[in-house]
C-alpha cells in the first residue's frame, strides 16, 4: 500500500500531486515498511486523511505549526509501534502461561509475565492516548469537539461529562442548578438562624426546659427572704383593691390576643387567681368548707411557666408586663394599652394605638429600669405600685397646673396628666397603716409640668 | 366603644344659626391641626303608629312614638327610643322595611345630621349641620366630641368638661356670637351603663332631635 510517489506522476496534475510532499511521503513508507497491522492502518488513515488535509493548510501554515504537527505524528507512529510490541509481548506471556501450567510449574512467574506485559501495553495505549489528545487540541487531528463543531455550527458546545458521570447536554445548565441549589440552601439556612432569634426574644424561657432556672444577668441574685410571684400575686390581690393582675403562660398569651376578643375587663381578682396553683399548705381554709375560688375554663398554671402579667386598671387602661427567666418575679418588658385594644400586637413589646398609652408605655419603661437598678429584688412589686397609683389617671388634675388636659407642644396633643415620678416611690409596708402622714400615691403631672427638681435622684 | 359627647350651637341672643356658622367651625378645627378623615351622616327619624280605625284606641302595649336611629358607620343597625317606656332599642337595619310593608308606624318625618369628621391626636371632631329631610332648612349646628382611648363615661367627664371650655375659647377667639352647648341625656334613665356604646349615642341624638324640632317651632 504504498503511496505513488510523486516522481511518478505529473508534478501538477498528479491524484495526489500537489498535496503530497516529499517529507511525508517518507514517513509514510516508513511504517508501510513495519509490517504494518491492520488496525494501526485504520489508525494511520484518518490522521493521514487529516494530515493531507492540513497539508494543505500547511502550507500556509508557519513552518513552526508544520514542524510541530510532524513532530506529533512521528510521536504518535512509535506509540503505536509500541503497542504493536506490547500486545505481542502479551500474546507470547500468555502462551507461556498456559503451557507452564500444564506442566504443573508454578504458576507465579507466568502470571507475573503476563502482568508485566499487560503494564507495557496499557502504558503505551495511555501514551498513545495522551498523543492524540495533544494533536486534537492542536487542530491537527480531527477529534470528538471538531466534528461536534461541524456537526453544530451554531456553537454548542460539546456534551460535557461530569465527574460523578453525569452527561449534561449544556455545562451552564448544571452550573446554574448547582448555584440555585447552593443559594437555596443557604437562604434557608439564613431564614432559620432568624427564626431562632426572634424566637428567643419574643418566647423566652419556651422550649428551654432543659437549661437551668438562672436569671439572665449574673447580677441577680434572688436571696430567701425576697418574695415569690406567688406570693406578689396574692398581695396584689389584698392590698390593691381596683388592679387586677393576672397571669399568663408566654403562649397562652400570644394564642389569647390572637384568636379570643380580650376586650373583656378583668374585674375580678379571685378570678385572677384561680389560675394560679392553690396554696397547699393555707391554715385559714377549714377542713369542710368549699374553696371560695371561682371555677375557670382552664387549670391552673404551674407558676414555672408564667412569663406575662396582665395588670388591668379598670376604666383606665392594661398594662402588660413580660418576665424573665419565666416564673420569677424580675420584669423584662412593660407595654400599656386601653382595655378596647385586640390583636397580636398587644404584648409586652407593642405599641398602642392611642397616642396617651404610647406615652405611659415610655414612661413605664422607664421606671422599669429605674426600678431594676436600684431594686433588683423588689422591682416587680414596685413596677405594681407605680402601675397602681394610675387609678387617678382621668380623676385628679395635675399638680402643677391644676387643669385636666394640657397640650404637648412638639406633638400637638391634648393629654391629662401620665407623669407619675418613679424615683422616690417607696413601698407600702404591712402594719404601718397607721402612719398617715407617708402617702403611697403619687402625685400627677403633665408631661411639661414635672417640676425640675423631682426628677433628681437621691 | 369611645366616649362621645354632644354639643350643639346655641347662638347668643338676637343672631341666628347660620351655614356660615358651620364654615367657621371647621375652619378652627383646622386652626389647631385637626386632619379632616372623611364624612358622616346620623339620620334621626320620628314614627308613629297608623290607625285604620279611628273609633278604636290603639293597644295599650303598642308605643305611641318610635324614634329611630340610624348612623353611617353602624349601617347594619337601627336603634330605637321609646321616650314613654325608656327603652332604647337595638334592631337591624331591615326594620324600616318591615315597618312599611307591615303598614303598623308611618314614619312622619326625617332629619339628617351630616358633616365632616376631624382627628385631632386622640380626640376625634365631628362637625355638621341638622336639616330637614326634603328640606335645605337648616335646624342647627352640631359638634360631637369623642375621646377614643377611655369607654367609661365617669373617667372621661373632667377630661371632656375641659375640652368643651378649651373649645369655646377657640371660638370666641374666631369672633363667633355663640357657644357650644353639651347635651348630656340622663343614661340612667335608661338603665344604660357606665361603658359607653351606641345605645348612649342614640340617646344623645334623638334629645338633639327632639331639642331642634321643639326649638324651630318656638
Amino acid at each position: 500500500m504504498q503511496q505513488p510517489s510523486p516522481a511518478l506522476s505529473s508534478p501538477s496534475t498528479g491524484f495526489l500531486g500537489p498535496r503530497v510532499s516529499p517529507l511525508f511521503s517518507s514517513t509514510v513508507e516508513q511504517s508501510s515498511d513495519g509490517g504494518v497491522a491492520v488496525s494501526s492502518t485504520d489508525v494511520l488513515r484518518p490522521s493521514t486523511a487529516v494530515a493531507l488535509s492540513t497539508q494543505d493548510q500547511g502550507k500556509q501554515a508557519p513552518p513552526k505549526k508544520l514542524s510541530q504537527a510532524m513532530e506529533g505524528l512521528q510521536r504518535a507512529h512509535r506509540h503505536i509501534a509500541d503497542i504493536r510490541s506490547g500486545a505481542d509481548l502479551l500474546l507470547e506471556a500468555l502462551e507461556i502461561a498456559v503451557n507452564r501450567r500444564t506442566k504443573e510449574t508454578p504458576g507465579k512467574k507466568a502470571s507475573d509475565g503476563v502482568a508485566s506485559a499487560v503494564e507495557t501495553l496499557r502504558n503505551a495505549l495511555d501514551a498513545l492516548r495522551a498523543t492524540a489528545r495533544d494533536l486534537e487540541s492542536s487542530g491537527i487531528l480531527k477529534g470528538a469537539s471538531q466534528r461536534h463543531e461541524e456537526n453544530q455550527p451554531w456553537g454548542l458546545q460539546p456534551p460535557s461529562v461530569c465527574p460523578d458521570g453525569h452527561v449534561t447536554p449544556y455545562a451552564w445548565k448544571r452550573q446554574i442548578a448547582g448555584q440555585a441549589a447552593a443559594s437555596a440552601v443557604e437562604r434557608t439556612r439564613l431564614a432559620l438562624k432568624s427564626f431562632g432569634e426572634q424566637k428567643k426574644h419574643l418566647f423566652l424561657g419556651v422550649g428551654d426546659d432543659h437549661r437551668s432556672k438562672k436569671p439572665r444577668t449574673g447580677t441577680f441574685r434572688a436571696s430567701a427572704d425576697d418574695l415569690s410571684l406567688t406570693d406578689i400575686l396574692r398581695k396584689v390581690q389584698t392590698d390593691a383593691s381596683g388592679m387586677v393582675v393576672t397571669p399568663y403562660a408566654r403562649l397562652e398569651w400570644a394564642k389569647r390576643t390572637s384568636c379570643v376578643n380580650i376586650s373583656k375587663v378583668a374585674t375580678d381578682p379571685g378570678q385572677a387567681l384561680a389560675y394560679l396553683p392553690p396554696q397547699i399548705n393555707n391554715a385559714k381554709v377549714e377542713p369542710g368548707t368549699q374553696s371560695t375560688l371561682p371555677v375557670v375554663d382552664t387549670p391552673p398554671r404551674p407558676v414555672e411557666k408564667l412569663a406575662v402579667l396582665e395588670v388591668s386598671i379598670p376604666g383606665v387602661l392594661r398594662a402588660i408586663i413580660s418576665l424573665q427567666p419565666t416564673g420569677s418575679a424580675y420584669p423584662d418588658a412593660i407595654a400599656v394599652f386601653s382595655h378596647d385594644e385586640n390583636g397580636g400586637y398587644v404584648h409586652a413589646w407593642g405599641k398602642s394605638i392611642h397616642k396617651l398609652h404610647q406615652r405611659i408605655s415610655e414612661h413605664g419603661v422607664n421606671a422599669l429600669h429605674h426600678f431594676r437598678r436600684n431594686f433588683q429584688s423588689t422591682c416587680l412589686q414596685h413596677l405594681l405600685h407605680w402601675l397602681y397609683t394610675y387609678r387617678s389617671l382621668f380623676l385628679e388634675p395635675c399638680k402643677e397646673c391644676k387643669r385636666m388636659t394640657a397640650l404637648d407642644s412638639p406633638s400637638d396633643l391634648l393629654l391629662p396628666p401620665l407623669v407619675r415620678l418613679y424615683h422616690h416611690l417607696s413601698l407600702p409596708q404591712t402594719g404601718k397603716s397607721e402612719n398617715s402622714k407617708v402617702t403611697y400615691e403619687l402625685a400627677p403631672y403633665h408631661i411639661a409640668c414635672v417640676p425640675k427638681k423631682e426628677l433628681e435622684c437621691p | 366603644m369611645p366616649v362621645k359627647w354632644l354639643l350643639y350651637w346655641q347662638p347668643s341672643t338676637g343672631s341666628t344659626v347660620s351655614s356660615q356658622t358651620l364654615v367657621d367651625v371647621m375652619k378652627s378645627i383646622e386652626s389647631i391641626n385637626g386632619v379632616r378623615t372623611g364624612r358622616w351622616q346620623v339620620t334621626a327619624s320620628n314614627h308613629r303608629p297608623i290607625q285604620r280605625d279611628q273609633s278604636m284606641g290603639l293597644p295599650q302595649d303598642c308605643a305611641r312614638e318610635l324614634l329611630g336611629l340610624t348612623f353611617s358607620e353602624v349601617p347594619s343597625k337601627h336603634y330605637f327610643i321609646l321616650r314613654g317606656e325608656h327603652m332604647v332599642v337595638e334592631a337591624h337595619a331591615n326594620m324600616q322595611n318591615i315597618m312599611e310593608k307591615l303598614q303598623l308606624y308611618r314614619n312622619r318625618l326625617n332629619i339628617f345630621f351630616e358633616g365632616f369628621q376631624y382627628q385631632l391626636g386622640d380626640f376625634q371632631l365631628k362637625a355638621g349641620r341638622a336639616v330637614l329631610a326634603h328640606s335645605e332648612n337648616l335646624r342647627g349646628i352640631v359638634l360631637e366630641v369623642e375621646y377614643v382611648p377611655v369607654s367609661s363615661l365617669e373617667q372621661t367627664r373632667l377630661l371632656l368638661q375641659e375640652f368643651v371650655e378649651m373649645w369655646q375659647e377657640v371660638v370666641t377667639a374666631q369672633n363667633m356670637a355663640g357657644r357650644f352647648t353639651p347635651l348630656e341625656p340622663n343614661y340612667s334613665d335608661y338603665n344604660l351603663p357606665d361603658q359607653y356604646s351606641w345605645q348612649h349615642t342614640a340617646l344623645q341624638y334623638v334629645n338633639l332631635m327632639v331639642y331642634f324640632l321643639h326649638a324651630q317651632r318656638n
